[in-house]
């Protein structure tokens, strides 16, 4: 079998790229609630406090080998409120053996989008709003960003000092049309949408250019190289094209282009079912951000459409890690690096995050899959 | 020929709508004649997503503008009855460990404007509620929304107790969500799965009209 030649981090920049790596770069999303479950443990302390649940997602990493991936901070409650959203979390307002949920609602009224267009989205979270979605204190909001930063800092040290992890976040920050809608409920977002348009097109403006200033200054700050961008709300299989091309498409635009003149990649995790979607990516410059999907897209069509102009990140479902068979999961992975190709522009990944459910021999037959099968076939 | 009401409803114009509801009941007009307005409206709207010319978003902003016209009907219909007959009874679940339920209420919706009664459990439901629900109501379908891969056992431990129970014989199970696809369906023993609101109703439509063929031939 052929051998390795690359560090993780040659291997991840080939892949973005759309070079040819030696082996196509794995990089599977794992938050907290995996590694916890695999040790028999609820999340309720790491809810509380982060850095055990940071401890949690390393020792985990190390236990299986580790993976090519990118700096991953456990998602934790206090976070979640301090950029701003609501969140229901095991030992708090759910039993302790669940996992953190979204806790969707109209939190954000008609009148926020003007104060919102006016002073943005982290002034009015940090003024108002996160009065509003929490039972803090200003004493507690200091507490929360000093948690954050010293959490930040130990996983700078944890994943990229010593894992040399492939890819260095700098910022992981959800879009800011997935902020509205989550913030707003879906139902009211939508009506806003389609009755009071104006409104929610300033408001988006503001907030792109907010984006931009503060995920590249926080990148030049922690040296990071990627910004985390979600969205799982703008896609065709909600939305009439009419609508992503008014309120999603410039202003993705807008940020990856200036991302990219940072020399900052963005790494656009797109849940749910982009198809309709897909074709508009291709007036991003070449290389400049990571097409994260699924499962729900058709990644195929995608990669046809996107080949040799942007990174496609793979979808192993959520649902096949957590009831599918290695068998399932070796074929599915030898499928994605078969027909997505070997020569760069591929990054083999779960689709979303690896649930909490997901069966460690299932997470085991995707690494080593995705470590071996090329490799033993060149 | 659609009237302007219809017009209107199916150009999403929630203000239009609402405005004119208001002033035909207000000046003594049958509510039942204004409600088949609305249907009508819906069921093109239905056939509109069903060409790829409108998308979710406009089945939830007009199921939401028909839920509306509905409240301001509802007061004058005295002893008369908006649902007109029953095609059939529906549970839909969240089951335990899962709170969302935006998926489940359009379909909930979408449902109800075609005649079916809803019995809606909620979210994060425990198992032996629902089987007790199953067991009182006796629906012709139980649908469940999914969201998180942490729902596959509680659904399937429904699904073997129903069985074991004898209850699923004329029961059709339905699974739904993001996160659902044949996988699960095969995992949890359901009879059918989406993740399409619309396709859910079509797959209910047509089970419960071949339900109606075989009583009317003696059968069960």
């Amino acid at each position: 079998m052929k051998e390795e030649y690359m560090t993780a981090t040659e291997r991840v920049t080939a892949a973005i790229n759309l070079e040819k790596p030696d082996r196509v770069p794995i990089s599977p999303i794992v938050g907290l609630d995996f590694p916890a479950t695999y040790y028999g443990l609820n999340t309720v302390e790491m809810h509380k406090i982060p850095i055990k649940g940071l401890d949690i997602m390393l020792k985990f990493f190390d236990e299986f080998g580790g993976w090519d991936g990118y700096l991953t901070m456990p998602l934790y409650k206090s976070a979640y409120t301090l950029g701003g959203f609501k969140v229901k979390a095991p030992g708090q307002e759910l039993p302790d053996d669940y996992f953190a949920q979204f806790d969707e609602g109209e939190w954000m009224k008609e009148e926020d989008y003007k104060t919102i267009a006016d002073v943005g989205w982290s002034k009015f979270v940090a003024d108002e709003y996160i009065y509003r979605i929490s039972n803090w204190t200003p004493e507690d909001v200091d507490k929360a960003r000093k948690q954050f930063f010293e959490l930040g800092m130990k996983a700078y040290t944890e994943w990229v000092v010593k894992r040399k992890i492939g890819l260095q976040g700098g910022a992981n920050r959800v879009h800011p049309f997935f902020t509205l809608s989550l913030n707003r409920s879906m139902l009211k977002f939508t009506q806003d949408l389609y009755y009071r348009p104006e409104i929610v097109e300033t408001a988006l403006d503001t907030m792109t250019d907010e984006y931009i200033k503060q995920v590249t200054a926080q990148c030049k700050r922690n040296g990071g190289k990627a910004v985390f961008m979600a969205e799982e709300r703008a896609e065709g299989s909600i939305y009439p094209l009419k609508i992503f091309e008014k309120f999603w498409w410039p202003f993705t635009k807008r940020i990856v282009e200036s991302l990219n003149d940072e020399g900052i990649i963005t790494w656009l995790h797109l849940d749910h079912c982009w198809d309709l979607n897909i074709p508009y990516f291709k007036e991003l410059p070449r290389a400049s951000c990571i097409i994260d999907l699924d499962g729900l897209t058709d990644i195929f069509r995608a990669q046809e459409i996107l080949k040799d102009h942007l990174c496609i990140q793979s979808d192993v479902s959520a649902s096949l890690f957590s009831i599918g068979t290695p068998k399932q999961i070796e074929d599915y992975v030898k499928k994605l690096i078969d027909k997505l190709g070997v020569d760069g522009g591929h990054i083999l990944s779960s689709g979303c995050e690896v649930p909490p459910n997901c069966r460690p021999e299932n997470f085991k037959a995707f690494l080593k899959t995705g470590k071996t099968y090329q490799l033993s076939k060149e | 020929m659609s009237s302007q009401l219809t017009k209107n409803l199916i150009e999403l114009e929630r203000d239009k709508v609402l405005f004119e509801v208001k002033e035909r009941l207000i000046n003594g007009e049958e509510p039942i004649g204004i409600i088949k307005e609305c249907k009508q409206g819906m069921a093109l709207i239905g056939e509109k997503y069903k060409n790829e010319e409108y998308f979710l978003a406009e089945l939830m902003l007009s199921g939401d503008l028909f839920k509306e016209a509905m409240e301001l009907i509802d007061p004058y219909l005295g002893e008369k009855t908006a649902e007109g007959d029953i095609k059939g009874k529906i549970i839909l679940v969240t089951v335990q460990g899962d709170i969302h339920d935006l998926g489940k209420n359009i379909f909930a919706t979408l449902l109800k404007l075609e005649g079916f009664k809803i019995y809606d459990l909620g979210v994060d439901v425990k198992p032996d509620i629902v089987i007790e629900k199953v067991k009182e109501i006796k629906p012709d379908f139980l649908g469940f929304s999914a969201l998180l891969t942490m729902t596959f056992d509680p659904m399937k431990s429904i699904v073997d107790k129903l069985e074991k129970a004898g209850l699923r014989d004329n029961l059709k199970i339905m699974v739904g969500g993001g996160i659902t696809n044949m996988l699960v369906k095969d995992y949890i023993g359901a009879d059918f799965q989406t993740v399409d609101a619309m396709e859910g109703v079509q797959y209910c439509l047509e089970l419960i009209k071949t339900k109606v063929i075989i009583k009317a031939r003696g059968g069960t």
